[in-house]
This record gives structure tokens, C-alpha cells and sequence, in this order.
């Protein structure tokens, strides 16, 4: 009866050690899950939108917007996205 | 004696006839000074051109699309001179863009790149539209002559940093991202794509760095804090994750799609401890 009380026991402590295991290893996959999330969210911002038309002038001079905004080195006057566009 | 000399002046005045100047006025129409037919014709196709310009540069200022691209067909149709020739195939494929064709517009862009080489808004809505309609590898090529033609241009770098990103080209992305943030070191969405691209590299701290400068310059930018945020948890800074996420939350209720990760990110880690 001693002998059955003390296996009892042990079955318990290794049914709650391997819940516990098992739980851990949720967890852990849960963690994992939640990362591989992430960094499927981690996505570049927008393409840049079209530039607008163009006069029959052509594209050469300073009257030319797109073709100033395509040439530009300053993201803003390039017309990019900024952080509320993207 | 006095009254002698007034019938001689009076003669004088009228003898001396005042002409009256003719007043010109600039005609807007020039009238043909020839009878040759084939100048006659180059005329009339000018005309043609500068009309149909005119009317479908104020239906695409109007969005009319359709009425647009018609008066554009007709203009290439007619073959002008440069600059017009390359100025209508681009003028006709933002039309068509906006009518969805973006097959027949990376055409109009194309065939705006054949007539001139230097044509930089051709080449920038080039890869808008081949990056829409899924040509990853055609927009490459064109960003490549870009960022040759204009190698500091903004939009250039930005665009071919894009591409390089989405082909997993991560050496040339970065060196355009940081050639981008080297002219223009306050461009947060830079910062922020820079960020991506080391992520993927698996440069976390680097990573990290980026989104927290994007972050200094655009304190309210959602898709930055997010982004700190995955950095953050992949780090096992779960406390600090958990507020980012909060954060990016709270300041992305204008992208429904951000602001639900975000939501799900925040309760997943909440409801894990």
C-alpha cells in the first residue's frame, strides 16, 4: 500500500513535470510562432507614386516639375512617402 | 505783317498731313506665308498637336482618363518632333495607369525611353508601374539606368533600394538606403527601410538602431514602433515589446491592418506571461 502510495506519488510529480514540459515547449512555440509573425510584418515601406503630366514644352527646364522632382537629391521634392503615406 | 504770315502757316499745317500709324496686333495664328503643300500639312500637324495637348492635358487635370488617352493616341499617332513625341507616350501612359492598363503604359513608357534616353520621369513612373503590375525584374533594370543616369537622385535610390529589397538583393539595398540617408540624414522612411533590410540580414542590433532613429525623427510613425517591436521580442525584452506595440496601436488607427497586428501582438504577449 506504502509501495502504491510512493508510485503514486511519482506518476503525479512526472505527469505535472511533463505538463509543465509540455506547456514550456507551447510557450516557447508560441514565442516562436509570434516572431515568425513578425517578421512577415516586417514589409518595406510603398513604392513611390506616379510623377504628374507633362506640357507639350517637354521635360528640359526649370518649368518642368517631374523631371526636377525624378532628379531631386531631397526626398520631399523627389515626392516620396513619408511616415503617413506609407 | 503778322496777319500776312497766318493764311501761309495755316496752308503749311494742312499740307503737312499728319499719317496715321497702323496698330499691329500679334495673331496667336500665324497665317501660312507659303503654298507649299508639305509645309502646309507640318503646320496643320502642329496645330494638331498643341490642340489635342492642350485638351488632354486638361482631362488628365480633370481625371477624365478616357478622353486623356485619346487625345494622346491621336497625338503619337501623328509622330511629332522631340520633345512632343516622348512627352505624349508619357503624358498617355499615366492615362492609361489610371485606367488600370498597366501593360499598354509600361509600353507608352518604353517607347518615351526609346525616343530619349535621359528621360528621368519616364524611368521613375516606369518602375511604379512595373512594381505594380509585378515585373520585379524589369523595374531593376530600369532603376539601374536610373541611379547610372542620376546617381544621387532621391528617387532613384529609393526606388532601386525598394526592388533590391524584394529580390533579397540586401547588399545593394543597403548601400542605397544609406547613400539615401547620407544626402538626407532626417528621411525617416529611410531610417525605416535601412531597418528592414538589416532584419533580414539578421543585423538586429543595426536593425534596432534604424527604427529608433526613424522613431527620434517621426515620434507618432506606427509602422517604425511596430517594427521596433518585433526586434524588441525577438530580443526577450518582452516588457518593452509589449509597450511598443501598445504604442504602434494607439497611433496607427488611420492603417486598419497595422493597427489590428498590432492589437494581436499586444494581447498575444499580455495573455502569454
Amino acid at each position: 500500500m506504502m509501495m502504491s502510495r510512493r508510485v503514486v506519488h511519482r506518476i503525479t510529480i512526472a505527469s505535472l513535470l511533463f505538463l509543465s514540459a509540455a506547456g514550456l515547449g507551447v510557450a516557447y512555440a508560441n514565442a516562436g510562432a509570434m516572431i515568425a509573425l513578425t517578421r512577415d510584418q516586417l514589409l518595406p515601406s510603398a513604392a513611390a507614386g506616379l510623377l504628374g503630366p507633362i506640357s507639350e514644352e517637354g521635360r528640359t527646364g526649370w518649368a518642368c516639375r517631374p523631371e526636377r522632382a525624378a532628379a531631386a537629391r531631397s526626398p520631399k521634392a523627389a515626392e516620396l512617402p513619408d511616415t503617413d503615406t506609407h | 505783317m503778322r496777319l500776312a504770315l497766318l493764311p501761309v502757316v495755316l496752308a503749311g499745317l494742312i499740307a503737312c498731313e499728319m499719317p496715321a500709324s497702323a496698330q499691329t496686333y500679334s495673331s496667336t495664328r500665324p497665317i501660312p506665308a507659303t503654298t507649299s503643300i508639305p509645309t502646309l500639312h507640318a503646320q496643320a500637324v502642329a496645330r494638331a498637336v498643341h490642340e489635342r495637348f492642350r485638351i488632354g492635358l486638361a482631362a488628365l487635370d480633370a481625371s477624365d482618363w478616357g478622353r486623356a488617352a485619346t487625345q494622346f493616341e491621336a497625338v503619337v499617332a501623328l509622330h511629332p518632333t522631340e520633345p512632343k513625341g516622348s512627352t505624349a507616350w508619357y503624358d498617355l501612359a499615366i492615362a492609361q495607369a489610371n485606367l488600370g492598363q498597366n501593360d499598354a503604359a509600361a509600353a507608352s513608357l518604353n517607347a518615351a525611353l526609346a525616343l530619349d534616353h535621359a528621360f528621368l520621369a519616364a524611368m521613375a513612373n516606369l518602375i511604379a508601374i512595373d512594381l505594380r503590375r509585378g515585373d520585379v525584374r524589369d523595374a531593376r533594370e530600369v532603376a539601374d539606368r536610373f541611379v547610372a543616369l542620376a546617381p544621387d537622385s532621391a528617387r532613384a535610390l529609393y526606388s532601386r533600394g525598394l526592388i533590391a529589397l524584394r529580390m533579397d538583393n540586401f547588399a545593394v539595398a543597403r548601400s542605397d538606403f544609406a547613400k539615401l540617408l547620407s544626402n538626407d540624414p532626417s528621411y525617416a522612411v529611410a531610417h525605416y527601410d535601412l531597418g528592414v533590410t538589416e532584419a533580414r540580414i539578421g543585423a538586429f542590433g543595426t536593425a534596432q538602431h534604424e527604427f529608433a532613429s526613424a522613431l527620434a525623427l517621426a515620434p507618432r510613425y506606427a509602422r517604425a514602433r511596430f517594427a521596433l517591436g518585433t526586434i524588441l521580442l525577438r530580443e526577450g525584452h518582452r516588457a518593452e515589446a509589449l509597450a511598443a506595440f501598445e504604442r504602434a496601436a494607439r497611433d496607427s488607427s488611420d492603417d486598419p491592418t497595422l493597427h489590428g497586428l498590432a492589437i494581436a501582438m499586444r494581447d498575444a504577449i499580455a495573455t502569454s506571461h
